[in-house]
């Protein structure tokens, strides 16, 4: 196990450099540029600017410059957050970015999974389609419509918790958010447990424990959930590497200072080196998070075997 | 025994034939079904049979509020009057509403061009004005015109256009993406997922990490070129949306097939000497359908929330034409002054998605084999 | 008796006196503004956001009282020659940097070089090209000595122009015209933006910053008039979703934001009553025309386009009367100028205005069996989609075929400065100065950057050349109606609206006033609870 994860990380190298080539050169083929935008420059101040953030070199030697400095650590200027290295912006954001991200992921998978296993266990009675029926609500209702509504109830109508803002981390203020991001992945993981559950609840080795007279949830928990959480797991992967990296909607509506809006607003702004940076961020999460859940896998069905 | 005889008493039921039982006797799964087709023939017939086009624009009426009543209402009438004769260089000394009728006298310096009628005709209010009196060698008019009643079910938009007839229109391109997307997310995904984790090894891991390279660029930029190469267009949509979303689907079945691969009937099947395509096709694929039924539930909602987001960077449908997604996003921006804008197009979206969601567990019910 | 009464009141009066005055409460004031700054380095800065947070910060020569009315700043008073050409400005002896150094005439030398130098790379150098050799300096052909301003001794300041410009003041009031602190910037480098290593000499010092979540800012004690500015502490918050940010006003936690969601504008002239305010602001919404793609090249069919559009309705109806129905180019009310150019058609009905508009669209020959086809392009907002949508449905009498392409802000820019193919597009302009030449130079044919429209009318190019050298205000504002007339004739650009500034000001802040600038800088305002 622990050299096929050695060698997925020394494979993880290659597929950053193809990520971060193809991510370069994607990027620059779209119209417009870091100074396009709603007011219109002075022809001698955009060549000026050009010159000074070497946008005005062929392609490939910027693609060079911004390779060697990659290598140094170096993710280069924001070319729109002029005062800020693009290292900077995603160090400041990142830490928050998680913090919300972490804890919406715990939640969600902790709520996800009880609901999912007891809805298995009560399928095709009231319970089930209760639980389903509150988990179809949180994925039916798209964030941008939560969020509002949410912050109405619980800020304006209750003023049990702040309208918006990060207050330096206070815990009040993560609450909203933290919430309004766990709500459709509750709801999607509570489906995903149902479904494979179900299935897992008549394979024989459950009903084996079953028939040997174990307590209900002692066979789910022991028996039962390892199997059932193939899928669930599965999803997660990815799912967590978008969560961490922070939702642009929920920060944008609430003022959190995390990096999800760096995704949205660099490819906006076209700003080339925040995007980079926000495309190596991501390909690393998502390559880690790969491997822990490929991992896990083999954790949860011994049958998996990945050396052959 | 004849081969007649033989067959007349055991008739072999195939795998799919004894899924579609099953999900025929699902109560909740029919009953979801027929609201759906329900949903789909009136997004399709709704448009035409509406008397209101979905691209009308009636600027007396921008905004207003759902209801049952007919507008304009009693109050909405003078305002209206003002507006439409705003320009026309008249006093308006006294209207009255009788049985539906309007009846305005109007007085100036100068005779009144008779031709005034057309302001009123164009206010969307009132009809078939006519010049029912005039005196003082023109100076004074008087005018009169029916009051048209119209019903705006599901109130009006921010320019004044029938929200019931656009959430129809937009239930046309949303259930189109919804479906089809995700159909596609679907034989893509599974495809994909199922031969990787079928062959493991060093086509496992070429095809993951593929699927890792695809999954971390920026999709927003992706999008835009899509848009400046191709220009806008639905198809375009359709596979902007399927290339990202079947890379879950693709990652799930791959999952899947790793641990079913290792079951004792797959083995069996080897030893039976099937060849690969045969056990991928027969047994695995199958046998993975059961959380992609459920995972393809999960994946339309996305779907048509990610339209809606593409129609904000320009690929996707471009006005006059709607979906529900970018109804819903405008709706919510409203949420303080127009709610009806949210709620309703809410609503059709959740009653899909509901259907879409009992379709799907009972598709997963059916086609679990152990379900007897 | 007597004596013990005495003794009591003695030692009351003593006890209270001996308290002092009750401790006064830090005066804290929650500022939203929309966005976070792109840079707080005033040569580096082009937009309203960062203005409002580098005007607490720093003081230039002259700022703005809360009436937006041109006042001294660190200038006490300033002089003209008699050719216009070379202005002499007194500065202040009590002027300070935050950490005790006076502020002198090199500190303004010194910076003026900096926003010309071109490695700064100033994304608003133009606008202060007027002085004396900036142009060339800003494109390398002069070193930053050859700069027309010179310190004469520590406390004057002369600047001396390359020609006599009316609204020369009004451009120092802008953010470039603010000065850096020379020994911060040589020691920290592009750094010296930060918490801690900034130096400023205005109302207020930057304390910290956490991006995309709030800015401190504190009271200076060195500020020259420190002792008037009431407010102790302001906090900056980046509010850019204005739903989101009328949630968080209603609530309470901000006292003011600089804009308001344009949906619910109804719904809050009637919840907010006065904290809702909508104040004229100095800019112009409005559709520039590819004046080189025919059959937009005719004259006739642009003054059809532009005729049958109701301004009224997209003012009233879609903008929720936030904005003012358009019919010039140059706002009124704008400075050096009287009565703008007005276009014929505003009075007349909207009947007669379609009949003649048909008129001319048969006359340029389109007529139902040979419609225009229109494609409008706007950058992506529910607004600017709702009044293209609006103008489409509004150009259907003329049987023109109208269709919408919506494209993010970038690609839409990127398409009208690189001269691409487009049909009508929707642009905005706000005011950098309060002079109608910063509205009609943009159509000036060798104006490479603003010209959208493609336009080149020698004629216009003339007058517009006579007026930037003509020192009397009142010719130079008939030239320039003379220019206007000639634009309106021609309609590179179809006016639409003037902007509005919205605000949301709570009912405990003091010392807010509308004004056509939309600035309110902190140091005139108060928080009473």
């Amino acid at each position: 196990m622990l050299s096929y994860a050695l060698r997925r990380l020394i494979g993880a190298i290659p597929t950053l450099f193809i990520i971060v080539t193809v991510a370069f050169f994607l990027i620059r083929v779209a119209p417009g540029g870091p100074f396009h935008l709603e007011r219109p420059l002075d022809p001698q101040v955009m060549e000026n600017l050009l010159r000074v953030y070497h946008l005005d070199k062929p392609l490939w030697q910027q693609f060079l410059l911004y390779l060697g400095n990659l290598l140094r650590g170096d993710f280069g200027p924001s070319f729109v957050y002029r005062d800020f290295s693009v290292g900077d912006l995603l160090g400041s954001g990142l830490p928050v970015s998680m913090q919300l991200g972490g804890a919406a992921l715990l939640l969600a998978f902790i709520l996800g999974t009880t609901l999912g296993s007891l809805a298995a266990r009560h399928q095709k009675r009231p319970g089930d389609y209760g639980v389903m029926a509150a988990a179809m609500i949180g994925i039916t209702i798209p964030n941008f419509v939560m969020a509002p509504v949410l912050t109405l109830l619980f800020a304006l109508t209750l003023d049990w918790l702040p309208a918006g803002g990060w207050g330096e981390g206070a815990l009040a203020n993560k609450l909203l958010p933290i919430f309004t991001l766990a709500l459709p992945q509750i709801a999607v993981i509570a489906r995903l447990t149902r479904g494979s559950m179900i299935e897992v609840l008549r394979s024989n080795h459950v009903r084996t424990a079953r028939a040997y007279g174990l307590p209900g949830h002692v066979v789910v928990i022991g028996h039962a959930l390892r199997g059932a959480l193939l899928p669930v797991v599965s999803y997660l992967g990815p799912a967590a590497a978008a969560l961490i990296t922070g939702s642009v909607v929920i920060e944008t509506i609430f003022g959190i200072p995390g990096v999800g809006r760096y995704f949205v607003q660099g490819a906006l702004n076209r700003d080339y080196t925040l995007v980079m940076g926000t495309v190596v961020m991501i390909a690393t999460f998502v390559v880690l998070f790969n491997l822990i859940v490929d991992l896990i896998y083999a954790l949860l069905d011994p049958r998996v075997r990945y050396d052959k | 025994m004849t081969s007649d005889a033989a067959s007349a008493t055991v008739k072999s039921r195939s795998l799919w034939a004894d899924a579609r039982r099953r999900l025929l006797a699902n109560r909740a799964a029919v009953a979801s079904a027929i609201v759906l087709a329900v949903i789909a023939l009136v997004c399709i017939a709704g448009p035409w049979l509406s008397p209101h086009g979905y691209d009308q624009v009636y600027r007396n009426y921008v905004k207003v509020p759902a209801s049952l009543a007919p507008y304009p209402g009693a109050e909405a009438v003078e305002p209206a009057l003002e507006k439409a004769l705003r320009r026309a260089r008249v006093e308006i000394e006294d209207w009255r509403v009788a049985d539906g009728r309007l009846r305005v006298t109007l007085t100036a310096d100068r005779p009144i061009d008779p031709r005034i009628t057309r302001y009123l005709d164009r206010a969307d209010l009132f009809e078939d004005t006519t010049v029912a009196d005039q005196a003082e060698g023109g100076r004074r008019l008087v005018l009169e015109a029916a009051i048209r009643q119209q019903y705006f079910l599901f109130g009006t938009d921010a320019n004044g256009r029938d929200l019931l007839s656009r959430t129809l229109i937009a239930g046309r391109i949303s259930l189109m993406i919804g479906l089809l997307a995700t159909a596609v997310a679907l034989v893509i995904g599974v495809t994909y997922g199922a031969v990787a984790g079928y062959f493991g090894g060093r086509v496992d891991a070429v095809m993951m990490r593929l699927v890792d390279i695809l999954y971390s660029l920026p999709f927003m930029f992706f999008v835009i070129l899509l848009v400046v190469f191709f220009g806008r267009s639905i198809v375009l949509m359709f596979i902007a949306v399927g290339a990202v979303e079947w890379l879950d689907m693709a990652r799930i079945v791959r999952g899947q097939t790793l641990s079913i691969k290792q079951q004792e009937y797959v083995q069996a099947a080897h030893a039976l000497g099937v060849d690969n395509r045969g056990i991928l096709r027969r047994h695995i694929v199958p046998n993975t359908l059961g959380p992609v039924a459920v995972f393809m539930t999960l994946l339309v909602p996305k779907v048509i929330l990610l339209e809606s987001f593409l129609s904000f960077l320009g690929l996707g449908v471009q006005e006059p034409m709607t979906s529900w997604g970018v109804l819903i996003a405008e709706g919510a921006r409203n949420i303080q002054g127009a709610v009806w804008m949210l709620v309703y197009p809410s609503i059709f979206l959740a009653a899909t998605l509901f259907c879409l969601n009992f379709i799907g567990d009972g598709l997963r019910d059916a086609l679990d084999p152990k379900d007897r | 008796m007597r004596l013990r009464r005495a003794w009591a009141f003695t030692v009351g009066l003593i006890a209270i006196l001996a308290a002092g005055p009750p401790a006064a409460a830090e005066m804290i004031y929650h500022r939203g503004n929309n966005a976070d700054p792109e840079t707080l380095d005033q040569h580096k800065t082009s937009t309203v956001y960062e203005a409002n947070i580098l005007r607490d910060l720093y003081e230039g020569l002259v700022v703005y009282d809360p009436a937006a009315k041109l006042v001294p700043g660190v200038a006490e008073s300033w002089e003209l020659s008699d050719d216009g050409r070379t202005y002499s400005f007194r500065l202040r002896a009590d002027a300070k940097w935050s950490n005790g150094d006076p502020v002198n005439a090199g500190d303004f030398v010194y910076s003026l070089r900096r926003i010309m130098m071109p490695e700064t790379g100033a994304k608003y150098a133009n606008v202060l090209y007027p002085i004396a050799n900036a142009e060339k300096v800003h494109a390398g052909e002069l070193a930053t000595t050859d700069l027309g301003v010179a310190a004469l001794d520590d406390r004057t300041l002369e600047i001396t122009l390359e020609v006599p410009t009316p609204f020369f003041l009004e451009l120092l009031t802008h953010q470039t015209g603010l000065p850096v602190h020379p020994p911060s910037v040589e020691t920290h480098g592009p750094e010296f933006v930060r918490p801690g290593n900034m130096v400023s000499n205005g109302a207020y010092v930057l304390e910290a910053f956490v991006p995309n979540a709030q800015m401190k800012l504190t009271k200076n004690p060195e500020f020259h008039d420190a002792a008037a500015v009431s407010i102790d502490t302001v906090y900056y918050y980046p509010t850019e979703d204005r739903s989101a940010a009328l949630r968080r006003f209603q609530a309470g936690e901000l006292h003011s934001n600089n804009d308001a969601p344009v949906e619910q504008v109804a719904w809050m002239k009637k919840n907010l009553g006065d904290r809702f305010r909508v104040a004229p602001y100095l800019g112009i919404y409005y559709y520039a025309v590819n004046t080189s793609k025919p059959p937009l090249s005719d004259p006739r069919v642009r003054l059809a386009l532009s005729m049958v559009i109701d301004r009224e309705f997209l003012a009233e109806e879609i903008w929720g009367g936030t904005m003012v129905a358009g019919y010039s180019f140059v706002p009124p009310g704008i400075a050096n100028y009287g009565e703008p150019a007005i276009a014929s058609y505003r009075d007349m009905g909207m009947i007669d205005r379609e009949e003649a508009a048909v008129a001319l669209l048969v006359e340029a020959g389109f007529g139902p069996d040979n419609p225009l086809e229109i494609e409008i392009r706007y950058n992506t907002s529910e607004n600017h989609k709702n009044t293209a949508l609006a103008i489409a449905n509004m150009w259907q009498p003329l049987g023109v075929e109208a269709s919408l392409l919506n494209s993010d802000t970038a690609t839409h820019y990127a398409v009208l400065r690189d001269k691409g193919d487009y049909d009508v597009a929707r642009a905005g302009w706000i005011a950098d100065y309060n002079d109608p030449q910063n509205f009609l130079f943009m159509v000036e044919s060798d104006n490479d950057g603003f010209n959208y429209a493609n336009y080149a009318n020698p004629d216009y190019d003339a007058l517009m050349d006579r007026a930037a050298a003509e020192t009397d205000l009142e010719k130079r504002a008939e030239l320039l109606l003379e220019a206007e007339t000639i634009f309106m004739r021609d309609l590179p650009f179809i006016p639409l609206l003037y902007y509005g500034s919205l605000s949301l000001v709570s009912d405990k802040l003091e010392g807010w006033q509308d004004n056509i600038q939309n600035v309110h800088a902190t140091r005139w305002m108060a928080i009473r609870e």
